[in-house]
């Protein structure tokens, strides 16, 4: 019994950090598409200032459940999207949004339960 | 290089809590889910501090996942016999009556080397002596000789004995150990009142200990040491 309290409270950790990271993931993922989407629609410096910041702070969290090597690739078609807009350069601009709408993507799909991630 | 040590310190504690709540056994006294469970735990635990793209919550998650399902399979190992035999596995008598069970051996793939081995391992170098051997399920042999070939005890001789049961040590390099007066339900004040009628105070103790009749044993610190 003095073993099974302790790992019922562990338990309900786990539960508690998988749903909250799952969570956490699904938002990212709808934000990041949505503002992405924004900029390639109609690029402003706001929109790409509001884009870096955003990923800025939500990859510092994200980075506790999920895999760096994502986090990292999508900052680094952020800040290309970032520097893209600066330069005009509307190609470079909807390549880099369409990158980081995939590696999202994927992120969020690893994280979801389907039986051909799982085996 | 911080975050090699943070993340050292993070997984010690973890798996020492984790270890922890499995329970006390070494790695000889497991059974086969116990064992199954450690390797697993060291290999887990090695990929966060390995590679740093992993968060470490996932190598946690995985570490406590497997403590839960060793829990979850020792309690109903004790509530379900056919289960605990299914994955724990059964103790083997391996010699019955003082006859050498080949069938038993063989199942067990224990060669006569290995059983001969065994024996001496628990002080027994005549086959001849051993009226039953059992090859428990953490592989170690139990062995019961037989009555000609067991040691003498005071009952074979008549003698009165006392049980004096454990001796457990009451002050320890001159601190005292409350859970040992709890155990023989003794308080610190029957302690004092024995340091007073010895002239001792505790820090001139290095250790002082006490049995079930009441004997204390005590040996005093060495000075400049």
């Amino acid at each position: 019994m003095n073993r099974l309290i302790p790992a019922a409270i562990i338990l309900t950790l786990i539960i508690i950090i998988t749903f909250f990271g799952s969570k956490l993931v699904k938002e990212t993922e709808a934000q990041l598409i949505e503002k992405v989407n924004s900029i390639m629609d109609s690029p402003t410096h706001e929109k790409a200032e509001d884009l870096k910041k955003y990923w800025d702070k939500k990859s510092a969290i994200l980075s506790i459940f999920v895999n760096r090597e994502g986090i990292e690739a999508v900052g680094e078609h952020t800040a290309k999207l970032y520097a893209a807009y600066h330069s005009n350069d509307q190609e470079e601009l909807v390549s880099a949004g369409e990158e980081i709408k995939y590696i999202i993507g994927r992120i969020t799909e690893n994280e979801r339960f389907n039986y051909h991630s799982l085996f | 290089m911080i975050k090699v040590i943070i993340r050292t310190i993070i997984m010690y504690i973890f798996i020492s809590l984790g270890v922890r709540l499995m329970g006390k056994r070494q790695i000889g006294d497991m059974q086969p889910t116990e064992l199954v469970v450690t390797l697993l735990i060291s290999e887990i635990a090695a990929i966060p501090l390995q590679d740093f793209s992993q968060p470490i919550s996932i190598g946690l998650v995985a570490i406590f996942m497997l403590v839960l399902l060793e829990i979850a399979a020792s309690v109903l190992i004790m509530k379900n016999l056919r289960l605990r035999r299914v994955l724990s596995g059964k103790a083997i008598t391996v010699i019955n009556g003082g006859k050498i069970d080949q069938k038993a051996m063989k199942s067990t793939r224990m060669t006569v080397f290995d059983l001969i081995e065994m024996l001496r391992m628990q002080n027994v170098f005549n086959i001849e002596e051993v009226d039953t051997a059992v090859l428990e399920i953490n592989g170690n042999l139990s062995v019961c000789l037989k009555k000609e070939a067991q040691p003498t005890t005071v009952k074979d001789l008549n003698l009165e004995a006392n049980n004096t049961g454990i001796a457990l040590p009451i002050i320890s390099d001159g601190k005292i150990v409350d859970s040992s007066l709890e155990f023989f339900k003794k308080s610190r004040s029957w302690l004092y009142d024995i340091l007073n009628k010895m002239n001792l105070h505790s820090d001139d103790i290095f250790i002082m200990t006490l049995d079930r009749t009441g004997k204390i044993s005590t040996i005093k610190k060495e000075k400049n040491i």
